[in-house]
């Protein structure tokens, strides 16, 4: 664990933007911090001298004895007024990363997305930036000023206590080296055990969330099952308490400890003095002061450090997601594809670790021609289209469309050229304009959207909303914002896809929250709206759709059967115990009005 | 003058919430306080005496002094540390104790109101206040600086005010100065804490408003870039873009705040630190005046520096534990909030005798409506007896009321209109844990817990295990559950290093069996077959035909095909009652049940 490499880094990052700016902010702060100390210590000899060796009048002294004064604490008002400016950099310096991160992670390669490092090393670097100024790299940043600010008052009070007698600043230091030593050993034991307190954290913010759901008040309410969450929760309770316990276990033993070392170091020291004999009020009243400020320094550089150290584990994470290696755009000087005209894919196999997911995968598809893929749940139908639109490469077998391997395309032109729809594709609580287009509202063909909600039977819907097309949906970022029907959702989803005007389109259980009737609808309007173009369909259930195109059957990964309903009736007899399966209960109602 | 007393009365009313959580917490707070203040000043004023006996040149009586204040110090210092250790580990159990009660309000609020968007609104505030205010930690923590930095000032204070008055009237004209010097100085004093006050409202305004763009910056973080699923959509639709410019929208609303939020702050230190500076400097120049002219011994200069810097330091500690106080207090209000204002459903006076012994029942809605808050009404004027026997279907297209009826014969929902009776008894006139019992649910969007098997099963923790294996065996997830590490007792979920996530049938298979177990009198299960493939689907629809010869049950369905399997249909089109029957005269007589038949059958016809 390369720490100062990491601490660097940070710093780097830091000073990256506005660097005259932040390095003289910085300076004019340790400038004006040193003279606020040197006054606060020196201040009680001038006075002192002054009182006992009068200089001049007593009204010109106290004169001077108040103007002093004023302008020391003036020196502590603009050192504050500086901290706010600095602060201003730090937080804007963590705060800034938000979008930086988003837009860095929408464009990670999808196998990285899906697999659990991956997923970790972006949740550990949110850490790093979002939890606000105690914790990641802004807390490292604040302490990195804390100890060098302090550093340089620690040296400006050591001088005059010094000038005094050397070996003062000798045991200070003792004092504050062996206090250091201790909290270090509560900060060790804090870092090996929060894994233990974040374990049962985020399990119980799987409650809160779980409760904030509130479909699942149902199954609470019916199922009486307050008992049986009251026993978790408190179990959870206890053992946040039990660990606090034992955390504060070990912080008040370091606690003692320090208070002890503290306060036994000021006795020796006081004890040695006395017995020196060095005796003045100067003396005493500057080792009294000089040793009350030197521990409040010493023990803010001690924390501050301490502080850096615990943060810097934010930092690998950091370090680690911004580096995270991405996909670069292949060669050079790919054509862009104009149209696509076909696809084809010949003895495509995928596997992720040990486990084989698509076993030699054969199809081929043109316009006017639309494929159905059917099979159960966790047959491989949605892993195949993964492959289809770039999102993993094969381990075996090609892809090819219009005749060349989909490597020999820019990627970007591909997906121009295709429209995909997910089972789990979310509406955005953006507008009803901005879900259909997915652009920038300045970059949205209104007549088009309008065209295209005409199409998927939601126009007279929008119409009839205050806002039209610029209702915004769900409550997230307008508390006004309306709340669609599973139905209509769909139909938005499908919108989307129109607007698009693709070659190839795909749509993965597009019809999972409709009703029969509705599914049957929409399917109509699907072949209608994209009769030209080339179409894939997936389903678990075999629709009225199905029945009109080329099926293939996908069970455990392999193909069952390839054909029309017809053929695949005859020939694949998977295939026939789904359509009987499906059909048998409105058959017991056929033989039932026979009879 | 009044804002202080309404932040008083707040402050009051907080205390009396936390009392009730742990009495021993005011107490240990008030101790360590106590304390925590006297500390400084046992080494100011032994560090005073030192310097007198060593001005007096009684070298054997400064050590002697030295000794006894270093450890009484350290004496005081130890107890302070121990207090302070159990100060934090109640405080600690007592905000788990609020977390909890504050889920458990949760729990048992009317499901209807728990619906709203207002209800839904204070759920999320109050769950963000224990965030944003720290927790109950954090407010012993204030309190206990607040109460220790008033003690410190007060006995500084009391020392500067001695020093002041000694022998105040020895030379002309000092009364008179002094007095002068006090009244513009309580005067510039009254005008900064105005000032603070002033900043602190800001500040908490300011506070208040960040807490919503917070939870707008949430949306995009939890619900977009963190909800991985998402990313593969964004990436084939280009979303980038329009996700960054709105996400930025609210970024830069959220920045600017922030920053304003730490002007304030740093500015309310600065007031702090004017606040103490004017007192000292006022002080000061008396005090040393005095000495100057020599009726005030030279030795109190340390009671005097060190005085005044600790008062220094107990002013900005007091104004910042202060402002965050009453920070706490405008988070904490949320909670409180959902803790008294919680309503569990509606209970009329419970009856004495319970039909629920009873074996035949028979539900009857009388011209029973509904509307949601807010919303047009979803179930008209419905009437109809159901007994509880045998297998009855309801049916309808999507959007028909068909959850809703169910929701309301549960007791999720109460009527607006007309009343529900169960053998003639007004089913709310039955507590509810009674009427719960007779049912065994499964909705469609049921909820399957991050815990063990078991006990989602059970739905609690002392667990039937004879009843469970025959479940277990009956609908099928001894297959699987053979399969992992721990059978049936294996964590569901993340939170355990098995890390079993079970697929959507396996799911499905839990809610069912969960249902099973509660053998209630009556089951009901919501578009049970959704998400299943053909054959899986009608395994399951098999089961129910088998199960329901002992078990009479309602299924919700939109296939009109699966009605065959019932004895009796109810028929819902648009929030009214149509049909209700045997499948066989239905399709005998409903010209509405023929059409929605033929939809669905069309493509099964050669």
């Amino acid at each position: 664990m390369d720490q100062h490499g990491n601490w660097a880094f940070v710093m780097r990052a830091f000073t990256k933007t506005e660097k005259a700016a932040k390095y003289g902010l910085f300076l004019l702060d340790c400038l004006v911090g040193a003279a606020y100390v040197g006054f606060i210590v020196s201040f009680p000899v001038v006075v002192v001298r002054l009182l006992q060796q009068p200089l001049f009048s007593i009204l010109i002294t106290i004169g001077i004895i108040f103007a002093v004064t004023v302008i020391g604490y003036a020196l502590g008002i603009l050192d504050t007024r500086l901290q706010d400016a600095l602060a201003q950099y730090t937080f804007a310096f963590r705060f800034d990363y938000i979008p930086v991160f988003s837009a860095l992670i929408f464009n990670w390669r999808q196998s990285d997305i899906d697999s659990v490092k991956g997923k970790t090393v972006i949740d550990q670097a949110y850490e790093s930036i979002y939890n606000g100024g105690n914790d990641g790299i802004e807390a490292i940043v604040d302490n990195t000023f804390q100890v060098i600010r302090n550093s340089i008052q620690v040296v400006v009070v050591a001088a005059v206590l010094g000038y005094f007698n050397p070996w003062l600043i000798v045991i200070v230091l003792a004092i504050n080296i062996a206090e250091y030593g201790l909290q270090r050993v509560a900060n060790r034991w804090f870092a090996r055990h929060k894994a233990e307190e974040n374990q049962i954290t985020s399990y119980q913010s799987y409650f809160t969330r779980l409760l904030l759901k509130r479909s699942s008040g149902k199954d609470i309410r019916l199922f009486n099952m307050l008992p049986l969450l009251h026993h978790h929760l408190l179990t959870l309770g206890n053992g946040v308490v039990n660990w606090q316990r034992r955390y504060s276990r070990v912080t008040t033993a370091v606690g003692i400890a320090q208070v002890a070392i503290n306060a036994l170091g000021m006795l020796g020291t006081l004890l040695f003095l006395i017995q020196s004999q060095t005796v003045s009020i100067e003396n005493i009243i500057v080792f009294i002061t000089a040793m009350q400020v030197l521990n409040t320094r010493f023990t803010t550089i001690r924390q501050a450090y301490a502080e850096i150290g615990r943060n810097l584990s934010y930092a690998t994470n950091f370090r680690a997601f911004l580096g995270y290696a991405q996909p670069t755009e292949r060669a050079l000087g790919l054509p862009d594809i104009g149209q696509i005209r076909n696809l084809q894919l010949r003895d495509v196999s995928f596997a992720v670790s040990d486990t084989t997911l698509l076993h030699y995968i054969s199809l081929n598809l043109t316009a006017g021609h639309p494929l159905a893929i059917v099979g159960e749940n966790g047959a491989g139908k949605t892993t195949l289209i993964k492959l289809i639109c770039g999102l993993y490469t094969p381990t075996s077998g090609q892809i090819t469309i219009n005749d060349r391997p989909r490597a020999a395309w820019t990627n970007a032109s591909l997906l121009e050229r295709m429209a995909v729809e997910f089972q789990d594709d979310i509406l955005l609580h953006f507008t009803i304009a901005e879900n259909i287009a997915l652009v920038v509202p300045r970059k949205i063909d209104y007549a088009k959207v309008n065209e295209v909600l005409q199409a998927v039977g939601m126009a007279d819907f929008v119409q009839h909303l205050p806002q039209g097309v610029q209702t915004m949906l769900g409550n997230e970022l307008d508390p006004n914002g309306i709340s669609l029907s599973g139905g209509q959702k769909e139909k938005l989803l499908f919108a989307r896809v129109l607007y698009k005007d693709a070659d190839l389109n795909i749509l993965d259980e597009p019809t999972a929250a409709l009703d029969p009737l509705a599914e049957k609808q929409f399917y109509a309007l699907a072949s209608q709206q994209l009769q030209n173009k080339m179409v894939i369909f997936i389903s678990h259930r075999l629709g009225s759709l199905t029945l009109q195109s080329q099926i293939m059957v996908l069970k455990n990964g392999r193909i069952m059967g390839v054909g029309t309903h017809a053929d695949l009736l005859q020939s694949c007899q998977y295939y026939k115990k789904l359509w009987d399966a499906q059909k048998s209960l409105y058959a017991v109602g056929e033989q039932n009005e026979k009879d | 003058m009044k804002k202080i007393k309404d932040e008083l009365y707040g402050l009051w009313t907080t205390l009396v919430l936390m009392n009730n959580l742990d009495k021993r917490l005011v107490y240990l707070t008030l101790a360590t306080s106590l304390l925590n203040a006297a500390n400084p000043y046992i080494l100011i004023v032994g560090n005073t005496a030192l310097l007198n006996a060593m001005l007096n040149h009684q070298f054997s009586g400064a050590i002697q002094i030295a000794v006894t204040t270093y450890l009484t110090v350290i004496i005081v210092g130890v107890l302070a540390q121990l207090l302070q250790q159990a100060m934090t580990v109640n405080a600690t159990r007592a905000n788990e104790m609020l977390k909890i009660q504050m889920h458990e309000e949760w729990e048992k609020v009317d499901f209807a109101t728990l619906e709203t968007k207002q209800y839904y609104s204070i759920m999320n505030k109050s769950d963000a206040s224990f965030r944003y205010s720290g927790g109950v930690q954090a407010f012993f923590y204030q309190l206990q600086t607040t109460v220790q930095n008033t003690l410190a000032i007060i006995t500084g204070a009391s020392l500067i005010t001695w020093m002041v008055a000694y022998r105040i009237t020895a030379v002309p004209h000092l009364l008179g100065i002094t007095l002068v010097t006090l009244a513009v100085l309580l005067g510039l004093e009254l005008f900064l804490s105005r000032l603070y006050q002033h900043l602190t409202g800001k500040n908490i305004k300011i506070f208040s408003q960040l807490m919503t763009l917070e939870k707008q910056m949430n949306y995009f973080l939890l619900q977009v870039v963190n909800t991985y699923s998402n990313i593969k959509a964004i990436k084939l639709w280009q979303m980038s873009d329009v996700i960054q410019t709105r996400y930025k929208a609210v970024w830069r609303k959220e920045k600017t705040q922030n920053q304003e939020l730490i002007h304030i702050e740093y500015n309310s230190q600065i007031v702090s630190q004017l606040i103490s500076s004017v007192a000292i400097v006022a002080v000061f120049t008396l005090v040393v005046f005095k000495m100057a002219i020599h009726i005030l011994p030279i030795s109190n200069i340390n009671t005097l520096f060190a005085g005044v810097v600790q008062i220094a330091a107990s002013v900005s500690a007091l104004v910042a534990a202060w402002q965050h106080l009453a920070q706490f207090q405008n988070q904490i209000q949320y909670v409180q909030k959902v803790l008294t204002s919680s309503q569990p459903p509606k209970q009329l006076t419970p009856i004495q005798y319970l039909p629920t012994a009873a074996t035949n029942l028979v539900l009857q809605f009388d011209h029973v409506s509904f509307s949601y808050p807010n919303r047009g009404e979803v179930l008209h004027d419905v009437s109809f007896t159901l007994p509880f026997k045998g297998v009855t279907a309801l049916v309808g297209e999507n959007g028909s009321g068909k959850t809703t009826l169910v929701k309301l014969m549960l007791r999720l929902y109460t009527p607006t209109n007309g009343v529900i009776r169960l053998n003639g008894i007004n089913i709310q006139q039955i507590p509810l844990a009674e009427y719960t019992r007779i049912f065994s649910v499964v909705f469609q969007d049921y909820e399957v817990f991050d815990i063990p098997v078991d006990q989602n099963i059970a739905s609690d923790i002392t667990i039937d295990q004879d009843k469970l294996t025959k479940i277990i065996q009956d609908w099928g997830l001894a297959d699987w559950l053979g399969h992992l590490p721990h059978g049936v007792k294996t964590p569901i979920g993340g939170f355990s290093t098995e890390n079993f996530q079970p697929s959507g049938g396996q799911q499905q298979q839990i809610a069912i069996a969960r249902a099973a177990y509660r053998d209630g009198q009556f089951q009901i299960l919501d578009e049970p077959t959704s998400s299943l493939d053909p054959i899986h689907e009608l395994n399951v629809f098999a089961k129910i035909k088998r199960l329901s010869a002992n078990k009479p049950s309602l299924f919700i369905t939109h296939r009109i095909g699966a009605t065959t399997l019932a004895d009796q249909v109810i028929m819902l089109q648009a929030g009214r009652i149509v049909e209700i029957g045997p499948a066989k005269e239905l399709s005998q007589h409903s010209a509405y049940f023929r059409q929605l038949w033929e939809s669905q059958a069309a493509m099964y016809k050669d």
